[in-house]
């Protein structure tokens, strides 16, 4: 079987992988032998650096060791999860979910707790899990892309960008439905030569622009029409945002440049590539 | 895995304007050189329009972006012979009054060096008649208003106006670095290792003593004498940074000047065929007082649409028009400065660069200049890339232009040529390197690229950048020999 040869995002996106593995193998470890304690020891750091409540050491087994079963538990299921996105990000990818709804419930938990009560062990619980959700959602969402480096949703949001901006009729003929497939393989080409953090604000400004008209008009871009995606995204370019502004560019380079590519579009606009003034 | 290990005289890192020159001038000196790259070798000749240029000759696919008011795309050059295969050929030398400004070598002293290479690089005056349709355009506008439109010198060989010029010449006729200094180099016996990474600075008792790096089949570490830095005046700063070296000055990432740009494009009734010849062969210097200079500009059809204002049909019937639009830029020295940082989170280095309310209003002065000129020219229409009034319709627009609020965030720009992140100087205390582009802080350490130059030239700086890595490498292959 041929070797994957993986992209950039997914090299990162496996090493955080391979890393959060060992963390959280280290976490059901440290639950198991020493779980009993870790209140304690934060405990002690509290009452040494910030005035805040105690938190309530846990009761004697078997309930103690119910809680502790049940975090270790989880604890073994995302360190699975974390080596099987490791060994093929491609294939295993679909599980990264589960590990976001974990961290996204004990986040949403802990900040709640911490209001609530105002224990240390609270505020470590959310400094510790908040991150990590953040940096495994971004780089799954880097990595998601695959070989293409584009979900199916941004090949659905480039199509609906190069309908508004170049759409069937007119002077010419041509739309970018007409060439859809071998712009977008021009698209990805573009992706591909990228630094991962440019790979990854070139797609989130995809989805910025696609919930943009939201508030005016309750739907998504991908949702109106061509005239209505072009008449918003006109009125974009009028805003003083440098931030609306600039993901419309984006979106223009990355939408007109492989389009004008195509054989069929530059004759359209009468260009010659081979054209030269000396023979 | 097993670390290559190359051992050399002189290590050059990075082949652009200021590696190739150094590293061919210490080959030639008899000095064992390795020249190494990061991007590959990518003959020009033949390649295949403007997305095989941004995807092989560009980092980022030129979208490399500094961090700002407005964002400000800085395309820079990924390939062997590094920003100068993708660049417009313009050849211009330093202003005497910058150069005297440096406090270092005089005019005089570095113009044998400025003819070397230009002799080296085949620079000529631009023929007027490879300017095609859109020189056409300015000289009409220019003359009607009794401005000078002068041609160009550029590094282009028997050039037949193929109007792509920045995504690496089609016909092979520019002669960027791939088709002089690093044959020279490596016809005198240097190793080129392309494709790699360079990514630690090897110390030894104080002193450069290698460089360490990432390649296609694994780590390597070349062992030099002496380490050339060469990387362009982003990766440069941004790799001292990263090695924590050469920064007792503190100002090493520091100062960063840029050119910033615009492009100024008109509707005519007549065709013009603007991609039909050079695309950047005349220049206007009228303003150069106020640090405006006016150089030739056109793209093919995706890069020209993908900058026009407007959707849908809109843009499209400007698109239907293409053959009838005419361009020009606007380029401003500056006089606000940036900085750049240490790479973080995959990314090489980091830009940070806010445009001067000051620079935006020149910006905008030399973008009604143009808008002038078009309409004098016969233009039905000019798109000025400046949000109050991103077209004009007629001369009588412009007073409304001149006097609307202006600030950095409502223009569209890109810039150019990015010095002084490294920059040279006699003392240690605010400066990087010496005149002779020595590290002051780290022995055997040398800079040569445009990092070393001291702000803003307000032209073009191929020239300068290669005058001054002749010399320092001319000096440093004496030091060898010795």
């Amino acid at each position: 079987m041929a070797k994957n040869v993986w992209t950039p995002a997914e090299r990162v996106f496996r090493g955080w992988m391979l890393i959060s593995a060992g963390m959280y193998a280290l976490g059901a470890a440290a639950f198991l032998v020493i779980g009993a304690s870790i209140p304690g020891v934060i405990n002690a750091i509290s009452r040494y650096t910030l005035p805040l409540p105690l938190y309530p050491m846990p009761t004697d087994a078997p309930e103690g060791a119910f809680w502790r079963i049940l975090s270790v538990s989880m604890m073994a299921m995302l360190t699975w999860i974390s080596v099987q996105a490791y060994r093929d990000p491609r294939r295993h990818g679909n599980m990264i979910p589960i590990l976001l709804l974990s961290k996204t419930c004990s986040t949403a938990c802990y900040t709640v707790f911490f209001i609530r009560h105002g224990h240390l062990a609270y505020m470590v619980g959310f400094l510790t899990d908040g991150p990590i959700f953040l940096v495994t959602a971004l780089l799954w969402y880097a990595a998601a892309g695959g070989e293409r480096n584009l979900t199916r949703g941004e090949d659905r949001i480039l199509a609906a960008l190069g309908e508004a901006f170049m759409p069937r009729g007119g002077r010419f003929d041509l739309g970018f439905a007409d060439v859809r497939e071998a712009s977008l393989d021009g698209t990805t080409r573009m992706l591909a030569v990228m630094d991962v953090p440019t790979l990854l604000a070139m797609r989130l400004s995809l989805h910025f622009l696609n919930w943009t008209p939201v508030p005016a008009f309750g739907r998504r871009l991908v949702s109106l029409s061509a005239d209505r995606r072009a008449e918003w995204l006109m009125r974009l370019e009028a805003r003083r945002s440098v931030m609306l502004r600039t993901c419309v560019i984006i979106a223009k380079v990355l939408i007109l440049v492989p389009f004008f590519e195509q054989p069929e579009a530059m004759d359209a606009v009468g260009y010659d590539p081979a054209a030269r003034v000396r023979p | 895995m097993k670390t290559m290990t190359y051992y050399c005289k002189a290590a050059v890192i990075g082949t652009g304007a200021g590696g190739a020159v150094a590293g061919a001038t210490l080959a030639e000196a008899g000095i064992d050189t390795i020249l190494v790259e990061q991007g590959g070798v990518h003959g020009t000749a033949g390649h295949q329009g403007v997305l095989d240029g941004l995807t092989n000759m560009y980092a980022d696919a030129a979208m490399t972006v500094a961090l700002g008011r407005p964002f400000i795309p800085m395309p820079i050059g990924k390939a062997v012979g590094g920003s100068t295969i993708i660049n417009s050929s313009t050849c211009f030398r330093p202003p005497r009054d910058r150069v005297a400004a440096w406090g270092g070598p005089s005019y005089e002293e570095l113009e044998p060096f400025f003819s070397d290479i230009e002799e080296s690089i085949s620079v000529t005056t631009v023929d007027t008649e490879i300017l095609g349709g859109n020189g056409r355009i300015l000289k009409r506008g220019c003359d009607a208003l009794g401005v000078e439109l002068k041609p160009l010198r550029h590094n282009i060989r028997d050039c037949k106006g193929r109007g792509q010029c920045q995504y690496g010449c089609p016909e092979g006729a520019k002669q960027s670095m791939e088709k002089n200094f690093i044959p020279r180099a490596l016809g005198a016996g240097a190793r080129l290792l392309a494709g790699r990474r360079v990514d630690r600075l090897l110390m030894n008792d104080g002193k450069a003593v290698g460089v360490a790096g990432q390649g296609p089949e694994g780590r390597f570490e070349i062992r030099a004498d002496v380490i050339v830095l060469a990387m362009g005046a982003f990766q440069t700063p941004a790799f001292l940074l990263r090695n924590d070296v050469a920064n007792s000055s503190e100002r090493v990432g520091r100062g960063l000047h840029v050119h910033p740009a615009t492009r100024v494009l008109a509707e005519m009734d007549e065709i013009v065929d603007g991609f039909k010849g050079l695309p950047q062969g005349a220049y206007v210097d009228r303003w150069a007082d106020r640090g405006i200079m006016l150089e030739g500009i056109f793209t093919p059809p995706g890069l020209m649409i993908a900058g026009a204002p407007g959707a849908g049909h809109a843009l499209k019937n400007l698109a239907a028009d293409y053959r009838r639009l005419s361009g020009f830029g606007v380029m401003v020295a500056d006089t606000a400065s940036g900085r750049v940082l240490r790479g973080r989170f995959g990314l090489p280095f980091i830009v940070l660069y806010q445009t001067s309310r000051r620079d935006a209003e020149t910006m905008r002065f030399g973008i009604a200049r143009l808008a002038e000129i078009f309409f004098a020219a016969g233009a039905k229409r000019v798109f000025t890339n400046f949000l109050p009034m991103m077209s004009l319709e007629s001369p009588g627009d412009l007073k409304a232009f001149e006097s609307a609020p202006v600030k950095p965030s409502y223009l569209e720009m890109m810039a150019f040529h990015p010095l002084g992140t490294c920059r040279m100087g006699s003392s240690p205390a605010d400066s990087v390197v010496d005149f002779d582009l020595a590290a002051h802080d780290v022995p055997n350490l040398y800079i040569m690229d445009g990092s070393v130059v001291p702000g803003s030239l307000g032209v073009n700086p191929q020239i300068t950048i290669m005058g001054l890595a002749l010399r320092a490498a001319r000096r440093l292959a004496a030091r060898l020999r010795a």
